[in-house]
């Protein structure tokens, strides 16, 4: 089985190529204040820097990365840049638009252009989001880009009406949105954790799932999936599937008695997340292997899950030791390793 | 030969006896039912919640806000015929005994007969 990989990260090797991608009035804000926000603030939490302890952000250069999924029989390849959708926790409006704009222009040319097995995440500044959804539909129309990453951490839950020309683009051009763990807390986005600020790593790293939790409740609540039947959410290390599968128990029971004050969602939630989101399989807590399995086959996780490595940071995965594709009674291997995706980002006919 | 079963019935009374609006909660053996009057209809459902066994019948008998097509569209709808549990609010049509959430789950409904002038629940055959 030829495997399409969900996240595979990308970086800039060093800011002036991406400055390069600027008007020249505002070259020089990047590079003096590349890695801060504008309001002074970092965009990436010094304990939460890879780079700062001599470890890969992301792929810098496609060959090396081409070289990696060939000989691991990975066929396709979903492209992030981790800090690109940071530009939304900037205090400013006008010059993250510009970023990510540049940002996109350079993942096209720098790599997908001449690349068909590379697949490209775009961002958006969701400070601007009228701009936001002009961009989606002008770089989104470029074939290798497959969808759009916004902030995990925001100032305000993704279902809000503000935010709808950003989710209106994206349904509209086919191209899922994509919510990747790890911008929650920069910048101007709220903390973390709901209550606050977490005093270490640890604390930190375990908040996600909560955090990606509320996006995906206000969405479904705020009627976002009712109002544009083909938006797809995807969510990458966000804690895997387990915490979602106790949290739509609790929201269908609710949903039951409370379902009067959002009658536009005419389904119970667990069956608008079975067709509208998508979970990446990185960061899953396996922990008991077998009872991990267990219960995501009682939720057809398999028909959810898209296989993501991760590569080629320190916390990645390598397909041949995953258990997410080992082969296993009531688990079909082959929609989490490939056909999840295919369908998702359109593929079908090109496998 | 096959026994021909006749359905069970309850008198409740004459029609004009009951008021448009009225409830009345019942015990038929180890089943409690409630009879609702609303204009000329009668309904008759299970006093019982799916949910977590609540007296499904002392809850408010109200209207709900209908499945629509798009947010922050609100579409008032099948006033009077929506029982709404007193414990934690779970909705039934008590002409059909179904929710709105677009699943199975039900309530258990009787039919209701008016027979020269008097009305009768139907119970389950015996």
């Amino acid at each position: 089985m030829t495997l399409i990989d969900s996240d595979f990260h990308v970086t800039w090797s060093d800011n002036a190529a991406l400055a390069e991608y600027l008007p020249k009035a505002w070259q020089q804000r990047f590079l003096r204040g590349s890695g801060h926000s504008q309001s002074g603030l970092p965009v990436t939490q010094p304990f939460y820097n890879p780079a700062a302890q001599g470890q890969p952000g992301g792929w810098s250069e496609p060959e090396a990365a081409v070289t990696w999924m060939e000989n691991h029989q990975v066929e396709k390849a979903i492209l992030h840049a981790y800090q690109a959708p940071a530009v939304s926790n900037f205090g400013d409006a006008d010059y993250p638009s510009l970023l990510a704009e540049a940002f996109n222009q350079w993942l096209i040319d720098h790599w997908l252009d001449g690349r068909t097995e590379l697949l490209g995440t775009m961002t958006v500044a969701t400070q601007d989001p009228v701009r936001a959804g002009k961009e989606i539909r002008k770089r989104g129309s470029h074939p290798q880009i497959v969808q759009v990453a916004l902030s995990a951490g925001t100032l305000q839950p993704y279902g809000k009406l503000g935010f709808r020309p950003i989710f209106e683009a994206a349904a509209e051009m086919g191209l899922p949105v994509v919510l990747h763990a790890g911008t929650e807390g920069v910048a101007v986005s709220n903390p973390p954790s709901s209550h606050g600020w977490p005093r270490n790593l640890l604390e930190y790293r375990v908040c996600p799932a909560t955090n990606f939790i509320a996006h995906l409740t206000s969405l479904i609540t705020e009627g976002l999936f009712s109002d544009l039947p083909d938006l797809r959410l995807v969510g990458l290390e966000v804690g895997g599937v387990l915490p979602l599968i106790t949290y739509l128990w609790r929201f269908d029971k609710n949903y039951k008695a409370l379902r009067s004050e959002c009658p536009w969602v005419r389904e119970l939630p667990s069956a608008v997340v079975k067709r509208h989101v998508r979970l990446g399989t990185g960061s899953a807590a396996i922990g008991e292997e077998h009872l991990y399995f267990e219960l995501l086959e009682s939720f057809g996780a398999d028909e959810m899950l898209l296989w993501s490595s991760n590569q080629p940071r320190w916390d990645a995965v390598e397909p041949e030791s995953d258990p997410h594709l080992k082969e296993r009674t009531g688990w079909q291997v082959e929609k989490v390793g490939r056909e999840n995706a295919a369908a998702l980002y359109g593929m079908t006919s090109a496998l | 030969m096959k026994r021909e079963d006749s359905p069970k019935t309850l008198d409740l009374g004459p029609v004009d006896e009951f008021a448009d609006g009225e409830r009345r909660i019942m015990r038929h053996g180890r089943v409690s039912i409630g009879v609702f009057r609303v204009g000329d209809d009668f309904h008759a459902v299970r006093n019982y919640c799916p949910h977590e066994g609540a007296e499904l019948c002392r809850g408010p008998l109200t209207g709900t806000n209908l499945p629509v097509a798009r947010s922050g569209h609100m579409e008032w709808g099948a006033e009077g015929y929506v029982l709404r549990c007193p414990w934690h609010a779970w909705e039934f049509d008590i002409r059909t005994g179904r929710s709105y959430t677009a699943t199975k789950m039900r309530i258990k409904t009787y039919p209701v007969e008016i027979r020269e002038q008097r009305v009768h629940l139907i119970l389950k055959a015996s």
